[in-house]
């Protein structure tokens, strides 16, 4: 542990919102060129911490010091002139500029009042060198794929000469392999003296990277790791504050029939390539892979989003043609969307509205008029079965924290009795404890003879949860792994288009 | 819920103005009936956009659809003879195909529907002046008692909607009292006094067909706040002058007038224990509301006698005058909203007394209008039908939560299987249907088409009814209620300004005005209670995580 200059202290920090206290009496430290990752369950604190050194927010109590002055963080300028940038989960870029001029918003060089868009070209080059990413400054924005975005928002970091790079969660929508690269040109920033405040909920890359961890718990400060003591068990222990000894507990259940068989399937992104598989009663199988290994688009496919081009999907032995989603939902499948507010859920709408949405047509009486008893008993049913907390069947579903908006979700799916339930990273963003009894459910579901497959990025899950791998490269499943031979390096080989030995 | 209940006071509050400040003239029988075939006319195209905005997109084509229905009505019934039947189909046929191709264009070929309706605007406009040759046509006397009769007729008497509505409102009681004994729950009081007013409204109706004397008549309205003679048409209603044989004008046709009133003064017992257990409540919010109430009733009357001492006096009303009234009524109609609000909420239990209390002292209000005496105009019948219609579909239908989910967050309603390109394409099919009812009663209504100006800026006022009765532009909100009242408001705003003398040039500029000014005081109410819901929202989910 390098006991360098301490260049953020902050102390006693209180920030209250109306009916509840987000932080209460919390302390962090930054030394120079440290690596400090901040960890906590969802509604710990950790974002309202950062948003604070950020300048978004204002603190109720307590003192910011950077660099050994005190520092009223009243706006996002300030933190900027005190060399302080945040990149937020949810990235900020205007999709329709250009990449330089994204570097430059808001703070465009001038030249007689008009912009300078040579010098914006050649300086967002500049920048772009330094986090490697060899791509035209003038290509849009929205064209980039997520880990190139993500290294846009660096070089914007870099460009206001950042001291102090605070990420959230950055690697939570990134491959393996993108997040490879983030994590080298971080490498890079600590050699030019950047320090990072690392905000993350995949424990593996917070042990891998950091000098030291920070631990938030219910908005309090919870404690400090270094070194030798940041592990798995350690960090989890801190967070929740008692053990979790199994936290994948996963126990293979007897394969039934086959519910699912693609063969020679060719989706509309990757056409080049003809996907076969098959799926179980009772198995959950995982889908690895990087991110743009066609993953998503393969349940997309399957789920009709956008129907295959050409091959043949049959379920439970019947050849099916799928065109929409109430095709796939008519078959009994189920689909959990990787983008819970985009495609999950309607925001706006109530519990209720939500979970019967997808059944409202089955239950319908004379096929036109809603079955209001009906959404009443199943959304009931669908809260206790999945320990969803909200006040009420009533409430927006807007208003939910992530992991009880993803039961939400799949309350919906489960109140259409499907057969086989496709899952989209049924885990991103959510806390540990909604995490561990998504698990538990899907445990549950297998035991009772539904299929379960689902994607996710994070080998943990993949590794803990699934009967069988199937990992995908560019668009063609390069391997299946079965349980047994399930480990980091074999599934990291196949999916960055390594040959299945 | 609670915007209907905002766009509700306005409208009592719009009426009320006018007829003050008008003396009277807004509610002689002509006057109402006019506005209820305009509100009814605006009512139902209100209702056709509304199913769009609910899908977020835009409907600008109705004016001209509008237009372009009207030069082919003329066309097909005048100048080819097809006869009725087959004019109506042409008419409903086009307009639902035209519908039609426009979700088709927006689903299918992913145009903006803001493009779509305003190609369509430019278009049709363009076809109803060409095949009319842009000369004004009409339907000549030829067809005033058969096909004109839709918009025209008044079939039946608002005494006779009374008489039904008390009869279905007592059926509807007495069923829900058999349920309750079924279940053996809950205290039936409510439901019988309801079945006891609704028999009492049922009977003030009924009191219009009797042969009561003019002296009885007189002689009963002694007693109520009710005045008969119309200041403005003393001459036409002298009641003593009034006989018994003619039909039509018969002197009983005052009654329903005179027993509502008595029926109404039971609001005032009810009301005031309601108050004073209010006060015991919840004293602040009650002293605030009810200090309104008295304040602003107080003013309101002095501020009405004032007005009417001008026109005895043949003076113009000035803006001081209008001033007044406008403000002091304000204040008052702010005391009835706090004072309905503040018991709703803090005294749950005294819901359904408050509920009877509001309909207790409606009966009251109409008993102060003639409206009565009026007849039902048959736009009406459209509109009642249809917007009941369109809220069950909208309410209580499969298809009306997909409306609202996909209007919310298309891309989720189509992963939960629902097929957003047919509900897309249906909402504008339903707006357009409901433009040809629409513009096939406007035509008939006035008889003279020019191509070049029927219609025009029609969708506008469909769309300022819709969003002041509470759809967002934004999509996934809406009631079919709320549309009907926003209408209302609309015509009452436009009424106001002849009735009031005001230059015509103004019309617009005071309609743009005043719905500027409600939207914003939405916006206003929804930021104030914003961060109260939040707070209530944290506190509760609190609550469950214990």
């Amino acid at each position: 542990m390098l006991q360098q200059n301490l260049i953020l202290n902050v102390q006693k920090l209180t920030k209250r919102f109306p009916g509840v206290v987000a932080l209460n009496n919390v302390q962090l430290q930054l030394h120079e060129g440290e690596f400090l990752s901040l960890i906590g369950e969802n509604g710990a604190g950790k974002s309202t911490l950062m948003k604070i050194l950020a300048g978004v927010q204002l603190q109720d109590e307590g003192t910011i010091e950077v660099f050994g002055k005190t520092v009223h963080m009243d706006s996002v300028k300030t933190a900027q002139h005190h060399g302080i940038a945040l990149i937020h989960q949810e990235l900020n870029l205007s999709e329709n500029l250009s990449i330089a001029a994204n570097i430059f918003l808001g703070r465009e060089p001038a030249k007689a009042g008009f912009i300078d868009k040579a010098t914006i070209r050649c300086e967002a080059q500049r920048f772009l060198d330094m986090v490697g990413l060899k791509i035209n400054p003038e290509t849009l924005a929205g064209s980039l794929s997520i880990g190139q975005q993500q290294l846009v928002e660096i070089a914007k970091a870099l460009s206001i000469d950042a001291r102090i790079l605070i990420m959230d969660e950055p690697t939570s929508s990134l491959s393996a392999g993108e997040s490879e690269r983030l994590f080298e040109v971080i490498a890079e920033l600590r050699e030019r003296g950047v320090s990072i405040i690392y905000i993350s909920h995949r424990l593996g890359e917070v042990k891998m990277l950091s000098d030291r961890v920070t631990v938030f718990r219910d908005g309090e400060y919870a404690g400090d790791l270094c070194g030798d003591e940041i592990t798995h068990d350690a960090m989890v222990k801190q967070m929740v504050g008692r053990d979790i000894s199994q936290y994948y507990s996963h126990k293979p259940n007897p394969i039934g029939d086959v519910i699912l068989e693609v063969s020679n399937l060719r989706t509309q992104a990757n056409p080049e390539h003809e996907l076969s598989f098959k799926v179980h009663e009772g198995e959950i199988v995982g889908i690895s892979g990087l991110v743009g290994a066609g993953r998503t688009e393969l349940l997309d496919a399957l789920f009709g989003v956008v129907p295959a081009v050409s091959g043949t999907i049959a379920v439970s032995g019947q050849k099916v043609e799928l065109h929409s989603p109430s095709d796939a939902i008519a078959l009994g499948l189920a689909l959990v969307p990787e983008d819970r507010k985009g495609q999950g859920l309607v925001l706006q709408m109530s519990v209720k509205e939500n979970t019967s949405m997808a059944s409202l047509k089955a239950h319908a009486v004379n096929g036109i008029f809603r079955n209001g008893e009906r959404e009443e008993q199943d959304t009931d049913e669908m809260i206790a079965r999945l320990s969803t907390k909200t006040p009420n069947a009533d409430q927006t579903a807007g208003f939910l924290s992530g992991g009880n908006q993803q039961k939400v979700v799949l309350g919906k799916w489960l109140a259409t009795e499907p057969s086989l339930l496709l899952m989209d990273e049924p885990t991103r963003g959510i806390d540990i404890g909604a995490k561990q009894e998504i698990y538990q459910l899907m445990e549950e579901l297998a035991s009772q003879g539904m299929a379960v497959l689902f994607v996710s990025s994070e080998l943990e899950e993949i590794i803990g949860m699934s009967d069988r791998t199937i990992v995908m490269h560019e668009g063609k499943i390069t391997g299946e792994l079965p349980r047994e031979d399930l480990a980091e390096e074999s599934i990291m080989h196949l999916a960055t288009g390594g040959v299945q030995h | 819920m609670n915007k209907i209940m905002g766009i509700l006071m306005l409208l009592v509050f719009a009426c009320i103005a006018t007829n003050i400040l008008s003396g009277g003239s807004f509610v002689i029988p002509f006057n109402l009936q006019n506005l209820m075939v305009r509100t009814s006319l605006f009512g139902i195209i209100g209702i056709g956009v509304a199913f769009v905005i609910i899908t977020g997109g835009i409907d600008l084509s109705i004016g001209s659809m509008i237009g372009l229905i009207g030069c082919l009505m003329t066309i097909t019934l005048i100048d080819h003879e097809l006869g009725i039947i087959p004019t109506l189909l042409i008419v409903l046929g086009v307009s639902i195909l035209l519908g039609f191709v426009h979700g088709l264009l927006i689903t299918k070929a992913h145009l903006q529907p803001f493009v779509v309706t305003l190609c369509g605007l430019l278009i049709y406009r363009g076809v109803a002046r060409w095949i009319t040759g842009d000369s004004t046509g009409g339907f000549g006397k030829e067809y005033n008692d058969s096909l004109r009769l839709l918009a025209t007729g008044k079939p039946f008497s608002t005494a006779a909607v009374l008489i039904v509505l008390g009869i279905a409102v007592t059926l509807f009681c007495m069923y829900k009292i058999v349920q309750m004994q079924k279940r053996a729950e809950g205290k039936p009081l409510n439901w019988i006094i309801g079945i006891v007013i609704s028999i009492c409204i049922a009977l003030s109706g009924a009191s219009r067909f009797t042969n009561v004397p003019a002296e009885q008549v007189l002689q009963l309205s002694r007693g109520t706040s009710v005045s008969i003679m119309n200041k403005r048409d003393d001459k036409k209603l002298d009641i003593s002058k009034f006989d018994a044989d003619e039909p039509g004008r018969r002197p009983s046709q005052f009654m329903p007038e005179i027993l509502l009133n008595y029926v109404g003064y039971l609001a005032i017992p009810l009301g005031v224990s309601l108050a004073f257990i209010f006060l015991k409540k919840d004293t602040n919010a009650a002293l605030l509301s009810l200090g309104l109430l008295i304040s602003g009733a107080a003013l309101t009357l002095w501020a009405s006698s004032y007005v009417g001492s001008l026109f005895e006096e043949g003076k113009d009303i000035g803006l001081l005058a209008i001033t007044e009234v406008i403000i002091t009524l304000g204040i008052f109609i702010a005391g009835v909203d706090r004072f309905l609000k503040g018991v709703y909420r803090s005294l749950p239990e005294y819901r359904g007394l408050l509920s009877i209390t509001c309909i207790l002292s409606l009966c009251w209000l109409v008993s102060q209008t003639p409206i009565c005496r009026t007849l039902v105009p048959a736009p009406m019948v459209f509109l009642a039908a249809i917007s009941t219609a369109a809220a069950i579909f909208l309410n209580k239908t499969i298809y009306g939560r997909y409306l609202l989910a996909l209007g919310n967050n298309e891309s989720a309603a189509r992963l939960s299987g629902i097929n957003t390109d047919r509900m897309i394409i249906l909402a504008y099919v339903i707006c357009a249907f409901c433009t040809a009812i629409g513009g096939i009663l406007f035509a008939l209504d006035g008889n003279s088409i020019q191509p070049a100006n029927h219609g025009n800026f029609y969708e506008l006022y469909a769309i300022a009814a819709a969003v002041l009765g509470g759809c967002s532009l934004r999509g996934g909100e809406g009631s079919i209620a709320g549309v009907v009242i926003g209408a209302a408001v609309m015509r009452v705003l436009y009424n106001s300004i002849t009735l009031l003398k005001i230059p015509t040039s103004l019309e617009f500029a005071i309609i743009g005005v005043v719905i500027m000014i409600g939207v914003l005081a939405d916006e206003f109410v929804k930021k104030l209670n914003h961060a109260k819901r939040q707070q209530e929202e944290v506190e509760r989910a609190n609550l469950v995580d214990q």
